[in-house]
């Protein structure tokens, strides 16, 4: 593409500008994007002025979306018809979408609370059924919420009354999201309705005259949240929120306020600054990890992070704190190298513009927040940063515990000389499990997102991975690695398929959180046993090479592979032989079985 | 809030050309069947870029193709019906 890509519009620009985004991106091919999908609108409305959009949202991930034209209301056909075009070339992903009037028949009388539960039931039959078909087709199924009425006979008590459509519509939403945890990705489009105006949402004249469900201007908040959940699934979220400290943890500036002049926790601007605090909570609680980028004297930073009264936030909520003198964009590469986030994960959040200004021109794949003036409005513009707010797809609490335990891994590998002592005094545990229904989407977010420890980076959806786990000649395990200063979680994965005499590795991959404790061996060994299990003579395992991964281009050598394979193109192959049992497992690991 | 005549043309004119990228051909005479481009899409999108531009909101049968420029611009002229 010869032209300069045009920039991520904010839903709040309005449908005009995102239309107009729409036809300047056109159909040419970005080499900038990170990741190219496949996306079907099957919807019981009219679907194009959403589908036109789908692109547009997907400037804000790097990402590119195509999407096959499917016409309006062929939901159950494009899915169930043998003849499809869609079950012969599946898309990645398939959105289903239906309006509150797909759940009421036409002779439907309001109050109505026996029919209404009775029809809650076929919708959610209704549409489970189509996440099934989905998941048949190797697509991955985003189904999106309804959105209620905006009028209601019952007014201001309708959620509230049995037989209500809103009533109606509120169940099923809730029935649907619960059924979608862990196999379908759910689009919450009543919050988000809410979120934008109920009032607003819709256009009576557009639904009657089009069966366009939301009013034009409503259709880029659409877009973004179908856009963010694909991203979620895809692991191109914002991982890592990175904040000044002075005027913006907390009104007022430290060193020369003190720690008892600082406004936080009463008055209105001591209030606004507490809530932030709490919604930066929110999002630690969900795995989101925070950390502290501050032009202070260091010791002074972390004395206000432990004394400042009225912090909601603590310490220990914050996996690293840079505090010094030199530029943020230096010190934001060094949070992401002890982090070891790419910069691409690290949202950026400081009052000062030129700081931003700053940090947006050194580091331009850091999302720096346009913080408004007033601390009451900064938790709303964190919120709009893309694949932020949209949820990480496993929240874990316990992962910014994990990123904090890098830096003191890091201080005990400054003690020892020895990398045999410094792996023992980890005191590691890696238990190895079934990549199971509860396992998967975990182990698709890393498929989605591992770069650096990634031997092949095959690419796949949930449904994908499902569907190569499921297959009879297939070996598939995750890796859950604990040490002295915290569990990990599950951070590695290994998928393996026979094919006669030998196992090849399909996907060996580790976060980037456990490199280099030699994780990778309980893997390839578990994977070893089971070959030599089914009479596999020969482990082969694959190296392709990207732009990230040159680190484990020597991974299989350093396993006891040799190599057998080279080609032009970069890809190795290497091989084990298994005449003499499997790889060996590492010696630093204590190893323990889930067996899920 | 009813916007004079002159002002309705002028914005009407110019949603078309933002909606559709061209001139229209017989400027306030421009009947859907003058141009390829206006299908029922660019339709609906012509109505919503007139109404933002001029703040009023018209009535649901201009939803529909079938009008002229200079009929849309005569309705969005008096507010639309609905200001």
């Amino acid at each position: 593409m010869d032209h300069e890509r045009p920039a991520a519009p904010r839903p709040a620009d309005g449908y005009r500008h995102w239309q107009a985004v729409a036809r300047a991106i056109g159909t040419d091919s970005d080499p900038m994007v990170r990741r190219r999908v496949r996306v079907a609108l099957l919807a019981t409305f009219t679907g194009d002025f959403l589908t036109e959009l789908l692109p547009v949202a997907a400037l804000a991930h790097r990402l590119q979306i195509r999407t096959p034209a499917v016409p309006f209301g062929q939901v159950e056909q494009a899915l169930l018809d043998a003849r499809s075009p869609l079950r012969d070339d599946p898309p990645d992903y398939v959105v289903l979408a239906g309006t509150a009037t797909d759940l009421v028949p036409a002779d439907f009388r309001p109050g109505d609370a026996a029919t209404a539960k009775r029809l809650s039931d076929e919708a959610v039959a209704r549409w489970t059924r189509l996440w099934d078909a989905a998941a048949e087709t190797g697509a991955q199924a985003v189904q999106l919420g309804f959105a209620p009425p905006a009028v209601d006979p019952s007014g201001a008590a309708a959620w509230r009354s049995p037989g209500s459509v809103s009533a109606l519509v509120r169940g099923v939403n809730q029935r649907l999201s619960e059924q979608a945890a862990g196999r379908v990705r759910f689009v919450d489009v009543e919050r988000i309705a809410a979120e934008y105006g109920l009032a607003r949402w819709s256009d009576a004249r557009y639904w009657y005259r089009l069966r366009q469900p939301c009013a034009l201007d409503a259709t880029p908040w659409l877009a973004a949240a179908v856009v963010d959940a694909i991203a979620v699934d895809l692991g191109l979220t914002r991982r890592c929120v990175v904040v000044d400290l002075d005027d913006t943890l907390w009104g007022g500036v430290v060193g020369q306020d003190g720690l008892d002049g600082l406004q936080l926790g009463s008055g209105p601007v001591g209030e606004a600054y507490a809530d932030f605090q709490r919604y930066l909570a929110g999002l630690a609680s969900r795995g989101v990890v925070l950390a502290v980028c501050s032009k202070n004297d260091p010791e002074l930073a972390e004395r206000a992070l432990a004394e400042v009264p009225g912090m909601i936030l603590r310490r220990e909520d914050f996996a690293a704190v840079s505090a010094g003198w030199e530029p943020k964009s230096r010190q934001l590469a060094g949070l992401a190298r002890t982090l070891r986030l790419a910069p691409d994960a690290l949202v950026f959040v400081d009052d000062n513009p030129a700081e931003r200004a700053e940090v947006a021109a050194a580091l331009p794949d850091v999302a720096v927040v346009d913080l408004p003036t007033a601390p009451s409005e900064y938790a709303a513009a964190l919120a709009a940063v893309p694949g932020l707010a949209a949820g990480t797809g496993t929240a874990d609490a316990g992962r910014s515990r994990s990123y904090a335990a890098l830096a003191q891994a890091e201080a005990l590998a400054a003690q020892h000389h020895d990398l045999g002592d410094y792996l023992r005094g980890l005191e590691m545990t890696a238990t190895l499990g079934p990549v199971d229904a509860a396992a998967l989407p975990r182990a698709s977010e890393l498929v989605g997102k591992t770069n650096q420890f990634n031997l092949t980076t095959r690419r796949r959806t949930q449904a994908e991975l499902a569907a190569v786990i499921a297959r009879t000649d297939t070996f598939a395990a995750r890796l859950r690695l604990a040490d002295r200063f915290a569990d990990h979680g599950d951070v590695g994965l290994v998928v393996a398929v026979a094919t006669g005499v030998e196992v090849e590795i399909d996907t060996l991959l580790l976060s980037c959180r456990v490199i280099g404790r030699t994780a990778e061996r309980a893997l390839v060994a578990a994977v070893g046993r089971w070959a030599v299990a089914r009479g596999a003579r020969r482990l082969v395992g694959r190296y392709v090479p990207t732009d990230r991964n040159a680190l484990v281009r020597d991974a299989y050598l350093d396993l006891g592979f040799r190599l057998r394979d080279e080609n032009p193109d970069g890809t190795r192959v290497f091989v084990h032989d298994l005449a003499n049992g499997a790889p060996a497992a590492s010696p630093y690991l204590k190893e323990t079985v889930d067996a899920g | 809030m009813p916007v004079d005549g002159t002002t309705a043309a002028e914005a009407v004119l110019a949603a078309f050309k933002d909606v559709t990228g061209d001139t229209a051909p017989r400027g306030l005479d421009t009947l859907p069947q003058d141009v390829g481009e206006w299908t029922s899409l660019a339709h609906v999108r012509l109505v919503h870029a007139i109404e933002q531009q001029l703040g009023c909101e018209l009535p649901e049968r201009f939803l529909a193709v079938g009008p002229s420029l200079g009929e849309l611009a005569a309705a969005a002229g008096t507010g639309g019906g609905t200001a």
